[in-house]
């Protein structure tokens, strides 16, 4: 039985690291409908926010703050300067966003160099759980997520924000005749989205290499999470992250990493198939 | 009626979407041939009924033949090859060719020269032959649209509210049309314009809320109290 | 009805007419092409012939993209698994030098023509178009891509492989310069003819016609998920093709010619020719490529960053392709002086 404890929480820690990197997935993609292809560079961003407020002589509860801040500050001015003139046109949202993309990444490890950053995350220690000892900031991380996802999805079902946006998605000049400006709320859409993904990055970069490219490792998982869970549903996400998390980490113990992610995104391509509107469509 | 051996057949068909009946039980037959219309008040299942027969929509349950052959659950390109064109109510024709390419698209290959330019000038569009479809106004997309089923050398025509946004002159050369139609093909049209039902006199089948009310020809329709109740809201 | 028939032969003709400027501007740059090495030193000639196989690879995605419209963001997994099913099957399997190449490219081939098939069905199939096909395709290039690194075993890993043989057939070698660029150059013209032969028919109409109404060409009686299918998987064998040349050239095979990058770089190419124009996929190449060397020459981290700068140009500035945008000024301009006058 003990055995199955760590497989438990590493599945646990992998679906909770999917939900966040997926949660501002499923507001810019699932419910505005926007491809955007820089929402790993968003992420990157959180994270090297983190570097920044330890190099300036911050910790990583500062970052945890500060860093869903730039985030959003940087993705409301990207929303007004670019995103808003490709609503509407997916291939050229997908155009504008990767070559953002690629500017980021580029920028950024003109910055800080290509080496892999070097970060102090807290709780260094391991907690004992029913006899097995586990990572205490794993375990910090699977309880924070979901919180998070409560919040997030507590904001859109029951806030006045939530109703609006989802009433200028649905039309954008009934919305504006109810008194509602979805310009604006389209831009808070953005810059929340943006906002949830640079938290992500703040609470991976603990776990993971923090380098300029390493968004892109999370992009195509969380497009498929939202893809899966149903795109336009915020409760979706956390199906995607299960069914997705939950297998890349079954398959990671018979195959080599690598090759895991490789097929649960050919077994996300079958599932599509059969369900193209996700297994939880809104 | 020119014979009595059915070309189309509906069988107890029906559509739910949901707890929503949108078509109950509908059972008709269509000769070859002929000209038939349906009508009914706006959510009557009217279109949920040609989008199953052409196979957009799956039937919930129910049974449609074509001649012998049963051709629900087949997917819409088979159904169009076996011979059922189908307008569109919104027109639909291919926006950045031109009608000429427009209509190499809808005939099948190697098609005669002389039969597309027999129905270029029936749909009065041989002066169009190299405009873009886009820059056509709304009626000439329609006609063009029934031009380019009538390239399919179909059995059956479905045509989902061919005089939608046309003038009435318009109007009344497309009934004139139709009825020309008579004993070539076998003609579906879905409308809600009385005057230009009227015009066309040909068999009408009623719907409401999904169920058919009356059937037969048009005269004897139009002195149906229950239709006259249904269409001035008094049901 | 006389008038009208000649009218009708008359309209078939100029719809003959109406793509031969690309048709020659394909024979002219074909023909440009095969009077080059005369000018050329050796060393210039063999970026000529990479440039001729990327062009090749940039046809093969407007084959898909420009006629269909659907944008896939992962034809270096195709280009890449021509690359390495050459390497592989030339280095692996000890095979008969003299028809290992016939072998590796039947290989490669028929690597983009099962996966084309297998991914494109369940996705063309299951209905996604659009924004989710660009999104499915570019997973499959990051899954492509942690295949060649993590399974080191066969595909060498994050070094590659090397040490693949020149393109040999019937024992003939082409491992001189001249020899391999005549090669890529008549393989290009090969399938450049064909593609505009084939596209300016009546595959060409229906393609356009699913473009603008899927739903509409299939009550015309067109299996378009089939059509489209077969369409994505004859565009992967050519981007293989391009692949497999391309690997016996250079003599080894790497991870980045199956990465992301290279997937986005084609996507430029096309769009600075002109997406739809096949012949522009191989200038756009061309340009790109000539672009690419004077600004990697200033700094190597600039050249991502001008790809990017020109995606979120080409979207706000030209979205109907560089060339278009140039013909309007020109007309406008035109329209202008005669307006002066």
């Amino acid at each position: 039985m003990s055995a199955y404890i760590p497989y438990f929480l590493n599945s646990l820690t992998l679906i909770s690291i999917l939900l966040l990197v997926s949660m501002g997935m499923a507001i810019i993609f699932g419910l505005m409908n926007v491809v955007n292809l820089a929402h790993g560079e968003f992420i990157t961003i959180g994270a090297f926010t983190l570097v920044v407020v330890e190099r300036v002589g911050g910790n990583f509860w500062l970052a945890l703050i500060v860093a869903p801040v730039v985030g959003y500050i940087f993705g409301l001015i990207l929303e007004r300067v670019l995103i808003r003139r490709v609503y509407g046109n997916a291939l050229h949202a997908l155009l504008m966003t990767w070559g953002l993309s690629l500017i980021l990444q580029q920028v950024i490890q003109l910055i800080f160099t290509a080496n892999p950053q070097s970060i102090k995350g807290p709780f260094p220690g391991a907690i004992s759980i029913f006899g097995e000892n586990y990572p205490a900031y794993r375990l910090f991380l699977i309880c924070f997520a979901l919180a998070v996802f409560v919040v997030t999805v507590l904001v859109f079902k029951k806030t006045k924000f939530g109703l609006d946006l989802r009433a200028s998605i649905q039309s954008p000049e009934m919305a504006s005749v109810m008194g509602v400006n979805p310009a604006k709320i389209n831009a808070h859409a953005f810059a929340s989205g943006a906002a949830l993904a640079a938290l992500a990055g703040v609470l991976l970069a603990p776990l993971t290499a923090v380098t300029a490219y390493m968004g892109l490792n999370y992009l195509a998982r969380s497009f498929f999470v939202v893809l899966i869970g149903g795109a336009g549903s915020i409760s979706g996400v956390a199906a995607g992250s299960v069914l997705i998390g939950g297998l890349e980490t079954f398959l990671s113990y018979q195959i080599p990493v690598t090759v895991a992610q490789a097929a649960v995104l050919i077994l996300a391509i079958v599932i599509l198939r059969f369900r193209p509107k996700g297994i939880l469509p809104a | 009626m020119t014979s009595n051996i059915p070309i189309l057949t509906l069988n107890n068909v029906s559509r739910t979407f949901g707890t929503f009946k949108a078509v109950t039980d509908v059972s008709e037959t269509f000769g070859p041939d002929e000209l038939n219309c349906i009508i009914g008040p706006n959510g009557a299942g009217k279109s949920t009924l040609l989008n199953m027969i052409c196979g957009t929509l799956p039937v919930s349950s129910g049974s449609i033949s074509f001649g012998e052959t049963a051709i629900h659950g087949l997917s819409g390109d088979k159904i169009a090859r076996l011979g059922i064109a189908r307008k569109f109510q919104v027109p639909s024709v291919f926006e950045s060719l031109t009608v000429f390419e427009n209509f190499q698209v809808s005939a099948p290959a190697n098609s005669d020269l002389a039969i597309l330019e027999e129905i270029l000038s029936t749909v009065n569009l041989v002066e169009d032959l190299d405009v873009t479809a886009s820059d056509l106004p709304h009626g000439k997309k329609q006609w063009l649209e029934i031009g380019m089923a009538l390239t399919m050398q179909p059995k059956v025509l479905l045509l989902d509210e061919p005089t939608a946004g046309l003038s009435a002159d318009e109007t009344s050369a497309t009934a004139k049309f139709l009825r020309g139609l008579v004993g070539k093909v076998t003609v579906v049209v879905i409308e809600h314009d009385m005057a230009f039902v009227r015009e066309l006199g040909a068999r009408t089948i009623v719907l409401h809320h999904g169920e058919v009310i009356a059937s037969g020809p048009f005269s004897e329709i139009e002195n149906n109290e229950f239709v006259r109740d249904v269409y001035l809201g008094r049901r | 009805m006389t008038q009208l028939s000649s009218l009708l032969a008359a309209n078939k003709t100029a719809s003959g007419l109406r793509f031969r400027p690309a048709t020659l501007i394909a024979i002219l740059l074909i023909l440009i092409m095969s009077v080059v090495p005369l000018f050329s030193n050796a060393y210039d000639l063999t970026n000529y012939r990479d440039v001729l196989l990327f062009g090749l690879f940039a046809l093969s995605l407007d084959i898909f993209w420009g006629r269909t419209g659907i944008l896939s963001f992962g034809h270096a997994t195709f280009f890449g698994l021509g690359a390495y099913g050459m390497a592989v099957s030339s280095i692996h399997f000890g095979i008969d030098p003299s028809y290992v190449s016939i072998v590796g490219l039947l290989v490669g081939i028929g690597l983009a023509a099962v996966v084309a098939a297998l991914v494109g069905y369940f996705i063309l199939y299951g209905g996604v178009r659009g924004d989710h096909f660009t999104i499915v395709t570019l997973a499959l290039t990051i899954v492509a891509n942690h295949i060649a690194i993590g399974w080191s075993k066969v595909t060498g890993g994050d070094s590659g492989l090397i040490g693949i043989p020149p393109f040999s057939i019937f024992g003939f070698s082409f491992y001189d310069p001249m020899a391999s660029y005549y090669l890529a150059l008549i393989v290009l013209a090969i399938c450049l003819f064909s593609a505009i032969w084939i596209l300016n028919g009546r595959l060409g109409l229906i393609l356009s016609a699913i473009r603008d109404d899927e739903v509409k060409a299939k009550t015309l009686g067109y299996d378009t998920k089939l059509i489209l299918l077969i369409t994505f998987v004859v565009s992967a064998m050519l981007a293989s093709l391009a692949g497999a040349l391309y690997v016996t050239n250079t003599g080894f095979v790497a991870p980045d010619m199956i990465a992301l990058l290279l997937s986005t770089e084609v996507i430029i190419w096309v769009a600075v020719g002109g997406s739809g124009t096949l012949v522009g996929a191989v200038i756009g190449t061309a340009i790109v490529w000539w672009l690419q060397q004077k600004i990697s020459s200033i700094s190597v981290t600039a050249w991502p960053i001008a790809i990017g700068s020109f995606f979120i140009m080409l979207v706000l500035f030209f979205p109907r392709g560089p060339g278009a945008f140039v013909l309007e000024k020109v007309k406008a301009f035109q329209k202008s002086r005669e307006g002066n006058k």
